[in-house]
């Protein structure tokens, strides 16, 4: 008997020794983790902590709730007061090292907390719904240590959104998989545990959708994917349409009043400086496109572009598709040419250069990532809806959940804002470069499920 | 005729496929004849009146095999080379390509061998898959990585590089074939398998005295097939005679190359990289070496180096494993940080940038493709031997056997030379780009021709056999 349970269960506890050696890789490898350094957008956020977080002005000052809310959670007696702050751009001001400040210390070190949680948390869903064990150990090995190599790890020193922002989308990807598991599994009838990871889903997604504007674009993505699920017959008839329509208006709704605070907030005029210097002003039709549609030639353009100029950078994309689809390709390369966090400097010791060397690795400095994650994914959802088991395809659903969420990321990202694209699209580019790995993982799980 | 069409429709498709893009290489890059030399060019046609089949051929500075083809298109005059580029030293030399009377044959020649392999290859691979749309687009991907910038290039530039990849891939094709039909017909190989294995064997030892790191792939040859012939389960479906046979032949022309290239002294312009590169900058690898009896006038070392060199610095690797392993992992990046000849400079146009951009993607300036390819590699071979259809072996030993050569070139060609090691481990980066799309497309063929509507219901793991 024990050697029975040993012959079914040997992966169990090499995946514990696993996620145990890794975390503590974690913990261990990156110094103190209450150092903490700031940017120059940090203090953007310490200074609406005063906002209340669900109120009209939070939506329509500089900056999304969702980050905010960490700085309130953890705000010293005598406030935040910011010492390291990093300016990659001028690097003859500001400072490289990190530091121990008060408050941003809690606030480092919740961020380490919640990314290690995150990333077992997502390495541990994902393993479950895997079939053959020893894919199982590789995935539970390749999964976290993708996440504490420093490409991704040493953002939790930074004051900024990037690294919470990570760590949610791993726990909502986590949730996704478990829930699409059980809608398959429970059909209509789904139980009080589904309805509460259906709750867990709709919490975390929102919290990392007011995380950043790009990010708060995603949840009419979500609304189109929900509503086409709901509107084809054959899908209706097998999943909750109560909960379905309930979290597509909820998310519809939320989308229309941030869209709405967003236009007031004058937040665009920052993107549109960078959009105009970069896909408009040096394109004589470009240009001429915007002043017959009324923009001024010369005077102050602040009143218009607030009316009219996100309306009409949409209508001159549409009608330069050549354009657009250039510029799309071109810069590509370069969206991906950075893999590590420019605030910080790190001392160069030998195992620093060896992890570094293994991101570079796990972490491409190429476009590669973007058609072979595309393809690797078609693929996925191919197979898993060829066949009539539908127990297999919940890693067909999940991969297109994930590609829009993450094609569409990148693409309102992209457009939405041309300057600093390389870390404005991180929040695209890293799930793109994890799911290069995994998809051949699942395409294999399926390769090696054996007929009765 | 519909049921005709319905049948073979993927057939049409792979045809169009191969004439689209074939005819994407042919109008893409300009005119053919344009080419461009290299400090190294006029090393090999300064070699044509070598015989082929000499000792001296072997003792010279260039391998034959690239040689031959000078040997081949030699105008009457003799060549005359006018534009060569230098890329350490932009001043000197010329970017531009040029039409140069003999060397227009050549890389005429080049191309045409480039476009011929890669479509042999891409039918090949196409042939062992299943899934149609799967051979289709297997043959868009690999026709599209061939045919970009990054390789297409190379077809122009007086160097052994463009005929290397086409030798290479050339063999690989033969090689899936050979494996099927061996793994079909066991020890009773047929006529059409010998010949194969007998082309096989003629294009290897063609690409193997291209470079002197392709030549010593011959010895992990030999290896590979005396492990096949030692392990019972492998020896009882493989014709022994032939495998033995090409073995001992391998191994006996690579003793040949082995002592002809310590008695040509090429070794010495990879010292001089070696010694710049991995031992003097180390007080502890130079004193390793001075205890081993080297002189310590620099000059006096060379001369030392040529007899004593090769074994000392394989030692001296040996001694400090941890110099070995850190120097191969940081300069991994270092060494897929580049993917487009050097040589010359093409206008960059709206059409070349776009095709620039697709070939980043395809050939990727990172190191990924040394892990990613290892593990959907490894991915391949598990999945293949976990079942047992033919076609599915194929692909498990055409995994195997592509990992087992691709990464001894690196491993070899990495410690071989320590300049210049972007251009010199192209012959390993380049197929590590490939698998990267190769292997997944063929776990994509895998999982889509595994019958899913009888799998179990649950999540538990299947029985393994």
């Amino acid at each position: 008997m024990w050697n029975k349970r040993l012959s079914d269960y040997w992966h169990f506890p090499i995946i514990i020794i696993i996620f145990l050696v890794l975390v503590n890789f974690r913990l261990t490898f990156y110094g103190d983790p209450t150092l903490s350094i700031g940017t120059n957008d940090t203090s953007s956020y310490i200074n609406q902590i005063d906002v209340p977080t669900f109120s009209w002005k939070a939506l329509i000052v500089r900056r999304l709730p969702s980050y905010v809310l960490f700085f309130k959670t953890f705000e010293p007696e005598n406030g935040y007061e910011l010492k390291a702050v990093s300016y990659p751009a001028a690097p003859e001001l500001g400072t490289k090292t990190k530091v121990h400040q008060a408050g941003f210390a809690h606030i480092a070190i919740n961020q380490m907390r919640l990314s290690i949680f995150a990333w077992i948390f997502f390495a541990y869903i994902f393993i479950r719904h895997l079939r053959k064990k020893i894919l199982k150990v590789l995935a539970a090995f390749l999964i976290p240590f993708f996440g504490f190599l420093p490409q991704v790890a040493e953002w939790d020193s930074i004051m900024m959104t990037e690294s919470v922002s990570f760590s949610l989308f791993l726990i909502i990807l986590g949730i996704s998989l478990e829930l699409i598991q059980r809608i398959k599994r429970e059909g209509k009838k789904i139980t009080w545990f589904t309805w509460g990871l259906m709750i867990a889903w709709f919490g975390f997604f929102v919290f990392w959708a007011f995380m950043r504007d790009s990010n708060a674009n995603t949840m009419i993505l979500m609304v189109f994917l929900f509503v086409i699920l709901l509107v084809i017959p054959n899908i209706r008839k097998r999943i909750p349409v109560v909960p379905f329509i309930g979290v597509s208006v909820l998310l519809l709704g939320l989308f229309v009043v941030y869209a709405l605070a967003a236009n007031q907030s004058g937040r665009w005029m920052g993107s549109w400086i960078s959009v105009y210097n970069d896909f408009i002003e040096p394109y004589p039709t470009h240009l001429q496109y915007f002043y017959e549609r009324g923009m001024p030639a010369d005077s102050d353009k602040t009143d218009w572009v607030m009316q009219y100029g996100a309306r009409t950078y949409l209508g001159m994309m549409i009608s330069n598709p050549e354009f657009m689809v250039k510029t799309f390709i071109f810069w590509m390369e370069d969206v991906f040419s950075e893999n590590i966090q420019p605030f910080f400097y790190t001392p160069p010791t030998d195992a620093y250069q060896w992890m570094v060397s293994f991101g570079n690795m796990l972490h491409p400095i190429s476009s590669v990532p973007f058609p072979l994650t595309l393809l690797t994914g078609i693929f996925v959802i191919i197979k898993a809806f060829s066949g009539e088991n539908h127990n297999d395809q919940t890693f067909g659903w999940m991969t297109i959940l994930l590609l829009l969420n993450v094609y569409g990321l990148y693409g309102f990202s992209f457009f939405g804002d041309s300057g600093g694209l390389v870390r404005h699209l991180l929040g695209a580019v890293m799930p793109m470069r994890l799911m290069m790995w995994l998809f051949p993982i699942v395409l294999a799980d399926y390769s090696l499920r054996r007929s009765k | 005729m519909l049921k005709f069409l319905k049948g073979y429709w993927h057939i049409l498709a792979i045809i169009l496929v191969v004439v689209l893009l074939v005819n994407f290489r042919l109008t893409s890059y300009g005119d053919p004849r344009l080419s461009i030399g290299t400090n190294d060019s006029s090393s090999y046609y300064e070699q044509i009146k070598i015989p082929t089949f000499s000792w001296e051929a072997l003792t010279v500075r260039r391998l034959p095999s690239y040689v031959l083809l000078f040997k081949m298109f030699e105008p009457e005059g003799g060549y005359q080379l006018e534009a060569v580029s230098y890329p350490a030293a932009p001043g000197v030399g010329t970017s531009e390509k040029q039409l140069q009377p003999g060397f227009d044959k050549i890389v005429v020649t080049q191309m045409w061998l480039s476009i011929t392999a890669w479509v042999f290859f891409a039918l090949m691979v196409a042939r062992h898959l299943k899934n149609r749309l799967i051979k289709i687009l297997a043959v868009v991907l690999i026709l599209m990585f061939a045919f970009l910038p990054p390789i297409a290039e190379w077809d122009s530039v007086l160097m052994s590089e463009s005929g290397s990849y086409s030798l290479f891939m050339i063999m690989l094709g033969f090689t899936i074939e050979i494996i099927s039909r061996i793994l079909k017909e066991g020890r009773n190989v047929s006529w059409l398998t010998i010949f194969l294995w007998a082309a096989w064997f003629c294009v290897f030892l063609l690409w193997a005295f291209m470079r002197d790191s392709n030549a010593t792939i011959m010895l992990i040859v030999v290896g590979f097939l005396l492990v096949l012939i030692t392990i019972p389960a492998t020896r009882k479906r493989l014709h022994v005679g032939l495998s033995g046979g090409t073995a001992a032949v391998l191994l006996v022309i690579f003793l040949i190359f082995a002592a002809a290239a310590s008695q040509s002294g090429r070794w010495l312009g990879s010292w001089d990289g070696l010694y710049s590169g991995y031992i003097a900058p180390y007080e502890t690898h130079l004193q390793f070496f001075y205890d081993r009896g080297m002189p310590e006038t620099t000059s006096a070392a060379r001369v030392w180096a040529a007899e004593n060199g090769a074994r000392t610095y394989l030692l001296m690797l040996l001694k400090f494993p941890r110099f070995a392993v850190n120097t191969f992992i940081y300069l991994m990046q270092a060494v897929f940080s580049e993917n487009i000849q050097p040589f010359f400079f093409t206008h960059p146009s709206s059409g070349y940038r776009n095709m620039v951009a697709i070939g980043h993607v395809f050939h990727p300036l990172s190191s990924t493709p040394f892990l990613l390819s290892l593990i959907t590699g490894v991915l391949v071979v598990a999945a293949a031997f976990n079942r047992k259809k033919t076609e599915i072996s194929t692909w498990a030993w055409m995994a195997i056997w592509m990992l087992v050569l691709v990464f001894s070139y690196y491993g070899m060609a990495f410690f071989a030379d320590a300049a210049g090691i972007i251009r010199h481990l192209q012959g390993a980066s380049m197929p590590m780009r490939l698998m990267i799309w190769l292997f997944p497309i063929v776990l994509a063929d895998f999982a889509l021709s595994n019958p899913t509507a009888k799998l179990h219901e649950n999540s538990e793991e299947d029985n393994v056999e």
